[in-house]
């Protein structure tokens, strides 16, 4: 995405784990030069609004945490407006988000699933580390990529997990 | 007389049976049991030690596969610039070459993070130990970023030793996590460093630790890092170090006599007192350690062993009974001897002793009685004789015309013995003599 220059980062307002992602956002986005403008709403209309600021060229970040369905109305803005989205989890991809990258909820299913088990066969849970997410995948959807008219780079279908015709 | 026996004999027999009978087996139990006790313990001990050296084995197949794979990295881009030098890229110039050989590597670095999911970041440092490439799953990607590397353990590590494997280290307190970095066995050497996630020693130890798994604890030492526990079947990080290393006075050093110390019984870090066994991983310098609790290590070891003291008490039971018994069965005859005689030595000589034990006691009792019998004889015929004799006095005195002074002098003699100054018998002897058949009178002189 070489014409670049805004990303809008949109989430609900008092949610710990996006004020955090928004500190790490604004680390990338100033190492990738590009302008991020983080946004955090308390309504669907506020939503609505700062949407509406959304221009061609500018990019859009869903949140982590899925409130006031605002990943899916960035999914929706990104489609009609044809500006590119990036979205934390795989399924956003599959219903015609352009890319994710984030862990993959059915592994952490299968990684919790571990703990408990451990849990169950007699480990005390204070004795267990916290775990991060094993697998982080990336997932990307070709046809909103031509719809978008962009181009995929080699590298990135190459570490691409998930690949959406 | 029966009640004053001495019962010395029968507590003799009773002492020297209960030593006999008792005591020598008993002290050979004992002293079977305590080799048995140190076999089982040697035992348990060996089976928790083959525990600890599968478990390093493990862990050392599983981080040299690893170091395997980030070799594997630097093999492809040695290609490309060895097909760059063999001709066929010249035309393309150096800049080009570059290229080729920083994306081969992106690709290779991308292969690796897709191939082995342990491996979070990767970084590949040129001749000067800057930053020229670094792929990873949580931080953001860069190329040529520059960053100073030089003076870092992995550079070094690698650059002198070929591989580095840096102590475990912790990120966010909680995942294990190691530096590990190769380098080429070329003179001219650039280093590949990798952050690798060593979480998967967990599965590693649970499997090996299957059973009672939960009672035990691992942990691994490296050689400058606190010992990192791994509870159960998982890694975590030692919240005090320094604590924990002073507790752990008892255990070996790495590289030190370790074949020696087969095994630590020291407070554990858990708390209360562990056994501790260790195996070495020689390649990184790690000791993997396995610590149990000793009541739950040795529990079947206290279980035999009480089995056995309480066949060892039953036993010396039994023993105590069978002396006992036998003491009385060896003193009983000697006591009906002892009766017999005492019988015998009252006058009671139709006494006879009644042993059949069919030894020397029975040959004993059979010679006195028979002692008895001739004793029994021998009186008989005194008696005898002295009736004999009283008779034939008797006849003599009565049909004794002559020898009369002789007859007058024993009867004086006889009358005269109760006193001097009665002379009754001397008068019924002169009577006597006068009126021989007066014999009523003769009778009131005799005593």
């Amino acid at each position: 995405m070489p014409k670049l220059r805004r990303v809008w980062f949109i989430y609900r307002a008092g949610d710990p784990t996006d004020a955090a992602a928004v500190a790490a956002a604004d680390q990338a986005a100033k190492y990738l030069k590009v302008e991020l403008i983080a946004r955090s709403v308390e309504s669907a209309d506020q939503l609505k609004r700062t949407l509406l600021e959304v221009r061609p060229g500018d990019g859009l970040m869903s949140p982590e945490m899925d409130a006031l369905d605002i990943t899916a109305a960035i999914l929706d803005k990104s489609l009609k407006s044809r500006v590119p989205a990036v979205f934390a989890t795989a399924h956003w991809v599959a219903r015609g988000g352009l890319v994710s990258y984030g862990p993959d909820l059915y592994a952490q299913g299968v990684q919790a699933a571990g703990i408990v088990a451990r849990i169950l066969q007699g480990t005390r849970p204070q004795d267990l580390p916290v775990e991060s997410a094993d697998d982080i995948a990336l997932a990307i959807n070709l046809e909103t990529a031509r719809l978008l008219a962009l181009d995929v780079p080699r590298k990135i279908l190459f570490r691409a997990d998930v690949i959406q015709r | 007389m029966k009640l004053s026996m001495p019962r010395g004999l029968f507590r003799k027999y009773l002492v020297f049976l209960l030593i006999l009978v008792g005591a020598c087996c008993r002290v050979s139990s004992a002293v079977e049991l305590y080799f048995s006790y140190q076999e089982t313990k040697q035992s348990i001990v060996r089976l928790e030690r083959t525990k600890a050296l599968a478990a390093a084995n493990e862990i050392e197949r599983y981080l040299g596969q690893i170091v395997q794979h980030l070799r594997g990295t630097m093999q492809g881009a040695i290609d490309v610039s060895a097909l760059g030098t063999a001709g066929i890229g010249i035309q393309a110039g150096g800049h080009s070459r570059a290229a080729a050989l920083a994306e081969q590597r992106e690709i290779d670095f991308l292969r690796l993070l897709r191939n082995v999911p342990a491996i979070t970041e990767v970084r590949h440092l040129d001749l000067a130990g800057k930053e020229q490439l670094r792929t990873s799953r949580l931080a953001l990607d860069a190329v040529a970023s520059g960053q100073d590397y030089a003076d870092t353990p992995e550079f070094v590590g690698a650059k002198s030793k070929k591989t580095y494997i840096s102590p475990v280290y912790f990120r966010n307190e909680s995942e294990p996590f190691v530096t590990m970095a190769v380098a080429p066995d070329e003179t001219a050497a650039e280093v590949t460093a990798a952050e690798v996630n060593i979480r998967a020693i967990w599965d590693v130890v649970a499997r090996i630790g299957t059973g009672r798994a939960a009672m035990r604890t691992w942990w691994i030492r490296t050689t400058s890092s606190s010992p990192i526990p791994i509870c159960g079947s998982c890694l975590r990080s030692a919240t005090s170090p320094t604590r924990r290393r002073s507790r752990r006075r008892g255990a070996p050093r790495a590289g030190g006599a370790q074949d020696e110390q087969m095994f630590t019984i020291a407070e554990g870090l858990q708390g209360g007192q562990a056994l501790a066994v260790h195996a070495a991983i020689p390649a990184l310098g790690w000791l993997v350690f396995i610590e149990r609790p000793v009541e739950d290590t040795f529990a079947p070891l206290r279980a035999a062993t009480a089995r056995s003291i309480v066949v060892l008490a039953l036993g010396l039971l039994l023993a105590i009974l069978a002396s006992v018994a036998l003491a009385r069965r060896m003193v009983a005859p000697i006591r009906r001897l002892q009766d017999g005689a005492a019988r015998v030595g009252r006058g009671d000589l139709d006494h006879r002793i009644d042993i059949r034990t069919g030894d020397e006691l029975e040959a004993l009792a059979d010679e006195f009685n028979r002692t008895t019998a001739r004793l029994q004889d021998s009186q008989s015929n005194l008696e005898q004789k002295v009736e004999e004799r009283t008779q034939a006095d008797d006849r003599q005195r009565r049909s004794g015309r002559h020898g009369a002074a002789d007859r007058d002098r024993r009867g004086a003699q006889g009358a005269c013995s109760e006193s001097p100054t009665d002379v009754q018998p001397v008068f019924d002897a002169m009577y006597d003599r006068a009126t021989p058949d007066r014999q009523d009178l003769r009778g009131r002189c005799r005593p």
